[in-house]
């Protein structure tokens, strides 16, 4: 495969952050000259424990802080610039959310604020409640919702305006585990349709299974950074997953390789993780009884996200700047 | 524009959902409830006109006041504090559409209580004005007047010669600058002695007329006010003349009068051709006991031109009083721009403070800081007074102009307030002021950093 790499969609370039206190004085040096870039059409994680940084590198990128120092660009513009924003869509940590307005009337003020048509808008609302299971609490204020319900809005506002560019800070906080995997199966969804996603968590597991490109923040610095396969492959160790091997089986493939190799091969069973667990077992509850309330309902997508997936071997076209 | 109206509705929502809205509400009500049953006046109709109006509208202007400067701190301060503020900046509004949607949001909030509160007053006053002596009387108890002041005449020449003179005789330095409070005084003086009539003397006033003020169906008035040198209680007799410039006849007209009392004079129809200005003679006939009468420059007489719109006159002082609760709204905002919401509210209050006590920085502005004099002799501006006065007159040089536009006491006083004080009450409060601090608030808007972590 030779493809040419796809255009950065954000780039990031010694950038400091230093926060100082009324008088000038530096408080925290929260960033501390760090560089990536991320490709269109790539998923791309930001991990860290928490306090390294993470979502002060988001708030750079949206232009709600500036760089003490270095550079950010962000779709070919300045964070700062107003008109780059209409191609965003910001999902931040904690919902941010105005408590007097119900679901409706809040993706209705960001679709107003995104300049979307009063059609659109109207549409769009409905089917982004319908797709985050909220349309049966529509007309309740924002404030009266549990943390999952007041983030599955959020993410639904910053979907409204089909944006090419998602950014995510701890997006699967605050949501159960069916929720969580519903919420990698949109953003795998969204990444095959060509749209670039920047997400920053520190559960590794959600993470692993969505990001094609990580990068790991620690006190400000990047530790890590690449194609997630490269960083977590471990090329020179092999392993073999048989279905219910007979222990004579077992016995005599130890012996080969002890023979051919002269090392020990270790033997254990996989287990699953407690997520596969954990959703199987609610799968097949689901089966015979009713959706606990509050539940994505299963593969269901707002339509107008659910455009034709962008083929791997046609880069997206680059954006206009 | 349609993030501008989404974000003013979003302010009108946020508004209204506070509790502060609803006992704004239930305030006004008291007010417009109580007040009006409880001030009756002295059972004249300009009586209850003025007392209804200067108390029940000034307390319903003071509740807003207060209420928009509240409202509009916390528009941006306590959305920046629980950073709702921080998602809709990721979107693409820019800093002065935010401003402006939240400013609209606040003024279409409070205009809604001010014009609803005022329109229930209008009701109350008219339903509950006593009633008239005679129909005719009734013309003119239920009119307001646009109030005329006599051309003043030039007193430089004048002020020049009593200066030089007062500087030969002493009274003065002979060298270097007259303190402007001197020079005030004097001016005066020769105001007072041009309009201090011995007995048999007469002075007279000419007037410049607006080509409407004489109007057939609501002639002028003269509004007048004098001094005697005795303190007795028997009248003075007065003749008054009027005569306009053509060769008309005067009108002459005998009056026994009391000083120290207003007193108003129904004029007849057709004084004055439209053009031309118009002279009034006052004559002193009290030669028994020989009286001195002064009248005090600028307030001791007016003609008053009767106008009978008087709803649509009402109308403009409450457009007169929203452009001032705009006012606020844009110290409230930019302040809530600069500072979190205490800081931002402490400086609102401080400015609203500040006009109310307009009229004290006048005085030390005109008159200094201490008036202090040693054996006859002033003391000078000291050192510690110098920067204290330059302060209260770069301050009232401010205030000044924001001052004069009293409306509550202008309506209360039967005043007429004509398109042009509208006028100028906008470009005052909304276009300068509104302007000034509109630009204060996108610069802090622009340079303050939203981006507050979470969980603080
Ligand atoms: N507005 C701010 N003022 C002061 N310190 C801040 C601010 N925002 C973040 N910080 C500090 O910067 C560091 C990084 O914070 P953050 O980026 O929120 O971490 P995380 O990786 O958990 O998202 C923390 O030490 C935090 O206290
Ligand atoms: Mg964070």
């Amino acid at each position: 495969m030779s493809n040419p790499e796809p255009p950065a969609v954000i780039t990031v370039d010694g950038v400091h952050k230093i926060f100082r206190d009324f008088w000038g004085r530096p408080k925290v040096h929260a960033l501390n000259g760090i560089h990536f870039q991320v490709r269109q059409g790539r998923v791309f994680g930001l991990l860290g424990p928490n306090g390294s940084g993470k979502s002060t590198t988001m708030k750079l990128l949206l232009g709600l802080l500036r760089p003490s120092r270095g550079s950010l660009k962000i779709l070919n513009a300045d964070p700062q610039d107003v008109g780059v924003k209409s191609r965003i869509g910001y999902m931040p940590e904690e919902s941010y959310l105005y408590p007097y307005l119900s679901p409706d009337e809040t993706l209705r003020l960001y679709g107003q604020l995104l300049g979307l048509s009063e059609h659109e808008n109207r549409t769009r609302t409905e089917e982004l409640l319908e797709m985050i299971g909220l349309t049966h609490a529509r007309r309740r204020p924002v404030g009266e919702f549990s943390k999952g319900m007041a983030r599955r809005i959020s993410l639904a506002q910053a979907l409204l305006n089909d944006p090419e560019l998602i950014l995510l800070d701890e997006p699967t906080a605050g949501l159960d585990p069916l929720g969580c995997r519903q919420f990698k199966d949109l953003i795998l969804h969204l990444a095959r349709r060509g749209k670039t996603i920047v997400l920053c968590s520190h559960l590794l597991a959600d993470v692993e299974d969505v990001c094609d490109r990580i990068a790991i923040l620690y006190n400000g610095r990047i530790c890590a950074d690449g194609r997630m396969r490269d960083l977590l492959q471990e090329s020179r160790i092999c392993r073999l997953s048989i279905r219910q091997p007979s222990p004579a089986l077992i016995d005599e493939l130890q012996q080969t390789i002890r023979k051919t190799t002269g090392q020990e091969a270790a033997i254990d069973h996989p287990s699953r993780s407690l997520e596969d667990l954990f959703l199987s077992a609610i799968r097949s509850a689901e089966a015979d009884q009713t959706r606990p309330s509050g539940a994505l309902p299963e593969g269901r997508l707002a339509p107008f996200l659910s455009g034709p997936p962008v083929s791997e071997t046609t880069p997206p076209a680059a954006s206009p700047p | 524009m349609k993030k501008i109206v989404a974000l003013a509705v979003l302010t009108l929502r946020s508004a209204l959902n506070s509790r502060i809205v609803l006992i704004l509400g239930l305030l006004l009500t008291l007010v417009l409830s109580l007040f009006p049953l409880h001030l009756q006046g002295d059972g004249t109709a300009p009586g209850r006109i003025r007392i209804l109006l200067e108390y029940t509208l000034g307390a319903i202007v003071t509740l807003l006041s207060f209420s928009i400067a509240w409202t509009a701190c916390n528009a941006v301060a306590r959305e920046a504090a629980d950073r709702q503020l921080q998602l809709v900046l990721t979107k693409p509004v820019t800093r002065l559409q935010i401003w402006l949607g939240k400013w609209l949001g606040l003024i279409a909030l409070h205009s809604a209580f001010l014009f609803t509160a005022g329109l229930i007053l209008y009701f109350i006053l008219l339903g509950s004005l006593p009633k008239a002596t005679s129909p005719s009387a009734k013309d003119w108890e239920w009119a307001h007047y646009q109030v005329l002041n006599p051309t003043t005449e030039s007193i430089a020449s004048a002020l020049d010669h009593r200066l030089e003179e007062a500087r030969q005789k002493g009274q003065l330095p002979s060298k270097g600058p007259i303190p402007q409070r001197t020079v005030n005084y004097y001016s005066l003086e020769i105001r007072r002695s041009l309009a201090t009539l011995a007995p048999t003397t007469h002075f007279a006033w000419s007037f410049e007329l607006p080509p409407e003020a004489d109007k057939p169906a609501a002639p002028l008035r003269l509004r007048y006010q004098f001094s005697a040198s005795r303190w007795e209680r028997n009248p003075v007799p007065l003749v008054w003349r009027f005569q306009s410039s053509t060769n008309v006849p005067a009108f002459v007209l005998h009056q026994t009068a009391y000083a120290e009392q207003i007193w108003e004079l129904p004029l007849p129809p057709g004084l004055h051709p439209g053009t031309g200005p118009l002279l009034v003679t006052c004559e002193n006939f009290a030669t028994n006991p020989p009286t001195t009468l002064i009248f005090e420059p600028d307030q001791s007489i007016h003609l008053l031109a009767t106008h009978h719109d008087n709803g649509l006159n009402y109308f403009r002082g409450l457009l007169v009083l929203m452009a001032r609760l705009a006012f606020f709204a844009a110290v409230g905002l930019t302040a809530g721009c600069l500072f979190s919401t205490p800081t931002a509210l402490f400086f609102t209050l401080f400015i609203l403070i500040l006009l109310s006590l307009g009229t004290s920085i006048r005085e030390v502005a005109e008159s200094g800081v201490f008036t202090i004099s040693h054996e006859g002799e002033e003391i000078g501006a000291g050192a510690f007074e110098t920067p204290i006065l330059a302060v209260h007159r770069a301050a009232n040089s401010i205030l000044d102009p924001i001052q004069s536009l009293d409306v509550i006491h202008q309506l209360g006083g039967q005043e007429r307030i004509s398109w042009a004080d509208v006028g100028r009450a906008w470009r005052l409060y909304v276009a300068l002021w509104g302007g000034i601090f509109l630009l204060a608030g996108l610069a802090a808007l622009r340079r303050r950093e939203f981006g507050k972590p979470e969980n603080l």
